[in-house]
């Protein structure tokens, strides 16, 4: 997985996020509220759901077009339930949680893709 | 096994002159993250001319926060020439032409240069986990023979 992700606050405008997506080159970002997690936000969430409906991305916030409730995993569930999960819930991202609930990371398909065979038996982390 | 046997047959095409706003509705229907844009050939025959992603949308669009988005089309959003892949070359070779170009889809043309599909980074994924798994396979049976043979 991918630690020391970023993260937005819900009242973010979308015009501000695109741009933090664009410089950080991220498509995907949690979305906390004093350090709660209350939804995440993807590049393809601003298009189908604001662009679309020609939502104005300067007063839109992001709090309006984030998908909520998150999937989240536990960083000490299997690989092989966090590819369970993906492909029960069709997405391709989990917002990771520490043994506390707070935000540790995020585990991507392109993640489980690359990793060999007999690893997808063990941890997310050792 | 060639690209054509791997790519998407169904792709989502468009002309230039749609709107951005319409081109981000037909991402939503169509459930896509990208749409083709094509030039008609006399024949009927469409060649692609470039890609639009809800990505670009979002960091090509919103992110310079325009007056008038309203306005814009699907032309204005293409850049940099489109990168294709010819129908009966290989994986190996489509892999190669992503990682060169750094994209992860590729509008697939015969050889004639029109349309025929678009090969994504999640279909290498598919075939490549496929073969992989043909592979261990193999491993596994080897073992059972092995294990025959030595009784």
């Amino acid at each position: 997985m991918t630690r020391a992700v970023e993260a937005i606050g819900p009242d973010t405008s979308l015009v501000e996020a695109a741009r933090f997506m664009r410089d950080e080159s991220i498509g995907f970002l949690p979305v906390l509220e004093e350090g709660r997690l209350v939804g995440v936000i993807t590049d393809r969430d601003i298009t189908v759901r604001a662009t679309a409906d020609a939502l104005d991305a300067q007063s839109t916030r992001v709090g309006s077009v984030m998908t909520k409730p998150v999937v989240t995993i536990s960083e000490s569930e299997s690989i092989y339930e966090a590819d369970a999960l993906m492909e029960r819930h069709t997405i391709r991202r989990l917002v990771v949680l520490d043994g506390r609930g707070a935000l540790c990371g995020v585990l991507s398909l392109d993640d489980l893709a690359v990793l060999p065979d007999r690893e997808k038996d063990s941890m997310v982390e050792p | 096994m060639t690209v054509g046997d791997l790519c998407t047959r169904e792709v989502v095409v468009t002309d230039g002159d749609l709107p951005i706003q319409d081109a981000a509705r037909l991402m939503r229907d169509r459930h896509v993250g990208n749409v083709v844009l094509v030039e008609r050939r006399p024949d009927g025959s469409a060649v692609p001319k470039g890609v639009i992603t809800d990505r670009d949308l979002v960091v090509g669009v919103l992110a310079l926060d325009l007056e008038h988005i309203a306005g814009l089309k699907v032309r204005d959003m293409v850049t940099a020439p489109v990168v294709t892949s010819k129908a009966d070359v290989s994986l190996a070779e489509a892999i190669a032409t992503m990682t060169a170009n750094g994209v992860r889809r590729l509008p697939v043309v015969d050889s004639s240069g029109a349309l025929v599909g678009i090969l994504t980074a999640d279909d290498v994924y598919e075939a490549l986990a496929e073969q992989l798994s043909l592979v261990a396979s193999v491993a596994t049976y080897q073992q059972r023979r092995e294990r025959r043979s030595r009784k």
